[in-house]
């Protein structure tokens, strides 16, 4: 597994890099975030219409570009990056999981900005694996779901939502349109505000079959590798902004970064995120080529890479000092970013449990 | 690493199984000793060891100048690094002339100069030692005390080195040495080959934490070295010196952490075995162990990608950093899998038990090769662009 870039996923970032440096600034985003939708609409439309990002992994006789989950998480890193609020790793993970099933036929149109989400979690549900609570029941042609999930990142804009429910007694996991009769999705305000959120209950909602306990488990690391990709676009930034800081910043009649007790702690940030970045991209590459390392790799690349965010937000703050806990700073847009990443999806403790038996516990 | 080409699978093999045969064999008293913290054991052995290794050709397998060594590819040399460590072959006496020698001499060397010392390094012959460290230039590197004067046909140097790997061993050693009076700091400096078998060099070793000697005082008193043995000009020693500390691919990094995960997996098992792995704490800590050094393994196969000179020119100051700490880390973890039990040695004098020995040694692991601050200070100057220090 070569873990380098190519020169076309260069190519890509650079692509990507320069286009959110134009159109994403911290003020642009924050712009987006006040807006109705919560969304920049113009460069969610933009990234997928002109660009096709969220189907660059998806084979072309389905409209796709036909690469791969390696090239997706280069954009993922640089969406991270700008904290962009639009529903980009939402959607290349249903795209992802519909793909890897065979059910590229229930994908929306996603050259048209069509939505995707994946619901995680059940009100009140404290365990990891998620406990799955929906229940399915059969029709002629389709299962009717039945159940409640809790704040499903960009649940309420999606036009297709994967949601795991039971099924004849196994778990399964289906898809299920926007506008199908008996579902309804109600707004949950985040205190992460680059992400939208919504609670859904399902009635009797009409789902398509996308696969068994397998399936579930595929989107579940799916999503864990996207937001390890999105986490360590965040701390790369945050990181630099900060050593920027430090580089500039004089007090003592000299620049901060040449105290050693502050060079030392941006070293060990650097080393902090580099390691981290490199378990998302080994995990990214897994996906496109070894997905049977996936039930390992994915939540260990969540775990690691969620804490390198965790460390680097929280430096970022106390190295820039008191500007840094002002609402006019970026710096709790990071921090709130890495307290979302950190504690969904599987904390750490929950995490490391679930890694302990290829530990060898 | 992955499994890479068809011919390099039947490389693969073919190191194994010589491997295997040579450790079987007349070796098999060597399998696991002479790692960290057992530098001292079998020295003997493991001489004939590595005339063994010399006679089948596997030393220098990375060197780059097919004159002398067969310039496998990085994937080779990782697979031959691979299988070292799971053969559990012994610690190497050998590489400071097949790492540092001989690659310096390939870079920086005359046509003379290879001719005469290369081959005693590839066969296995001719051990080396490395005398950069003085008791006042440890982190300070380019404090260098030790003066050497031409006299006719002679170098004659004066000075002291510490913390010399095998130089109880070596028949060779390498001598950063001051060469023009008056000089200061990284100028003056001259990279001196000078032989360890000479009344004017004597070696005492160290008696480190652990009881046993891993390294020596080299004192030279009116060493002689002869005046064609200098690598590259006289003063520029430093630049000769650092040739090779640019950027390091690691090729032996993933071996190192068979080894790593050989010791780790000993811990888990005692945890299982003495009831500590029922504690969720120790068992959390247990699995951290456990994921940092998957976190090493990716980040080792990054550095080891097609562009990583491009994507991870802080390869060899971020990997340091992670194995050195992990490591230390890991000897805390032993004692505490070990529970009260674990301050009882195994007998006298000062027998002490693996998790001991791991503990103690590895105390030392954030220090050498550069110590945990340097790398930080590299990493802040170099790649994150952050001034240098004028307090």
């Amino acid at each position: 597994m070569d873990l380098s870039l190519s020169e076309e996923q260069r190519d890509l970032r650079d692509a990507v890099r320069s286009l959110l440096a134009k159109h994403a600034s911290a003020e642009a985003v924050r712009t987006a975030i006040a807006a109705p939708t919560g969304r920049d609409e113009q460069l969610w439309a933009q990234l997928t219409g002109e660009l096709g990002l969220t189907a660059l992994s998806v084979p072309e006789q389905h409209d796709g570009a036909g690469a791969s989950f390696a090239e997706v998480a280069v954009v993922l890193e640089e969406v991270g990056a700008a904290l962009l609020p639009v529903p980009y790793d939402s959607t290349v993970v249903v795209a992802e999981v519909l793909t890897r099933f065979g059910r590229t036929d229930l994908l929306p149109p996603l050259g048209d900005g069509a939505v995707g989400a994946l619901a995680q979690r059940e009100p009140g549900d404290r365990s990891w694996p998620p406990h799955v609570g929906c229940v399915a029941s059969r029709n002629t042609r389709s299962r009717l779901l039945t159940g409640v999930q809790a704040a499903v990142i960009d649940g309420e804009a999606a036009d297709l939502l994967l949601v795991a429910a039971v099924d004849g007694g196994a778990e399964a996991l289906f898809a299920v349109a926007g506008d199908a009769a008996g579902l309804s999705r109600a707004a949950v305000p985040l205190m992460d505000q680059t992400r939208q959120a919504a609670d859904l209950r399902l009635e009797r909602v009409p789902g398509e079959r996308v696969g068994g306990p397998d399936a579930v488990a595929f989107a579940r690391d799916v999503a864990a590798v996207a937001t390890a990709c999105e986490a360590v676009g965040t701390a790369r930034r945050a990181l630099e902004r900060t050593v920027d800081h430090l580089r500039t910043r004089v007090q003592f009649g000299r620049v901060l970064g040449s105290f050693q007790a502050l060079r030392h702690r941006a070293a060990d940030l650097f080393t902090t995120v580099e390691a981290a970045a490199s378990t998302a991209r080994y995990a990214a590459c897994a996906v496109a080529t070894a997905p049977d390392e996936l039930p390992v790799v994915a939540p260990l690349a969540k775990l690691v890479c969620a804490q390198a965010l965790t460390d680097v937000a929280a430096e970022a703050i106390q190295l820039h000092g008191g500007i840094a806990i002002t609402w006019e700073h970026d710096a709790h847009l990071w921090f709130k970013r890495a307290a979302h990443v950190q504690h969904t999806g599987g904390s750490p403790e929950q995490l490391r449990r679930q890694l302990a038996p290829a530990a060898g516990l | 690493m992955t499994a890479g080409t068809s011919q390099d699978v039947t490389f693969r093999a073919e190191v194994r199984d010589w491997l295997e045969a040579q450790l079987s064999g007349e070796f098999a008293g060597l399998r696991g000793s002479g790692g960290p913290g057992r530098e001292h054991e079998h020295l003997q052995e493991r001489a004939a060891w590595e005339r063994r290794l010399g006679e089948a050709g596997w030393i220098g397998i990375g060197w780059p100048d097919p004159r002398y060594g067969r310039a496998l590819s990085l994937q080779r040399q990782v697979i031959f690094h691979e299988e070292y460590a799971r053969a559990a072959a012994p610690g190497r006496l050998g590489h400071i002339g097949e790492q540092l020698l001989v690659p310096t001499l390939l870079a920086n060397g005359t046509e003379e100069q290879k001719e005469r010392f290369v081959p005693g390094v590839a066969a296995g012959e001719v051990m080396w030692c490395q005398g950069y460290s003085e008791p006042d230039a440890g982190s300070d590197l380019a404090n260098v005390g030790t003066r050497a004067v031409l006299d006719g046909d002679r170098w004659v140097v004066t000075g002291q080195k510490i913390w010399t790997s095998l130089a109880h061993v070596a028949d060779w050693c390498i001598v950063i040495a001051r060469t023009e009076p008056g000089s200061q700091r990284h100028a003056g400096l001259s990279f001196l080959l000078v032989p360890m078998d000479q009344p004017g060099v004597t070696v005492r070793p160290i008696v480190q934490l652990t009881g046993t000697s891993e390294f020596n005082e080299v004192f030279l008193d009116g060493a002689v070295a002869a005046a064609g043995d200098v690598v590259g000009e006289p003063g520029q020693g430093w630049r000769v010196a650092m040739s090779l500390l640019g950027f390091e691919r690691g090729v032996s990094t993933l071996g190192q952490q068979i080894g790593f995960a050989r010791e780790l997996k000993a811990i888990t098992a005692r945890a299982r075995e003495n009831g500590a792995a029922d504690d969720p704490v120790l068992a959390d800590r247990i699995v951290s162990a456990w994921v940092d050094l998957q976190v090493m393994r990716h980040t080792a196969l990054r550095t080891l990608g097609s562009d990583a000179a491009r994507e991870a020119p802080w390869a060899a100051n971020v990997s340091k950093l992670l194995w050195a700490n992990w490591h230390r880390r890991l000897g805390e973890l032993a004692m505490a899998v070990e529970g009260a039990a674990a301050v009882v040695t195994s007998g006298l004098p000062y027998e002490l038990t693996d998790e001991q020995r791991l503990f103690l040694f590895s105390r030392a692991d954030t220090i050498y090769g550069g110590s945990n601050e340097v790398q930080r200070n590299v990493l802040a100057e170099r790649h994150l662009g952050l001034p240098r220090d004028r307090a």
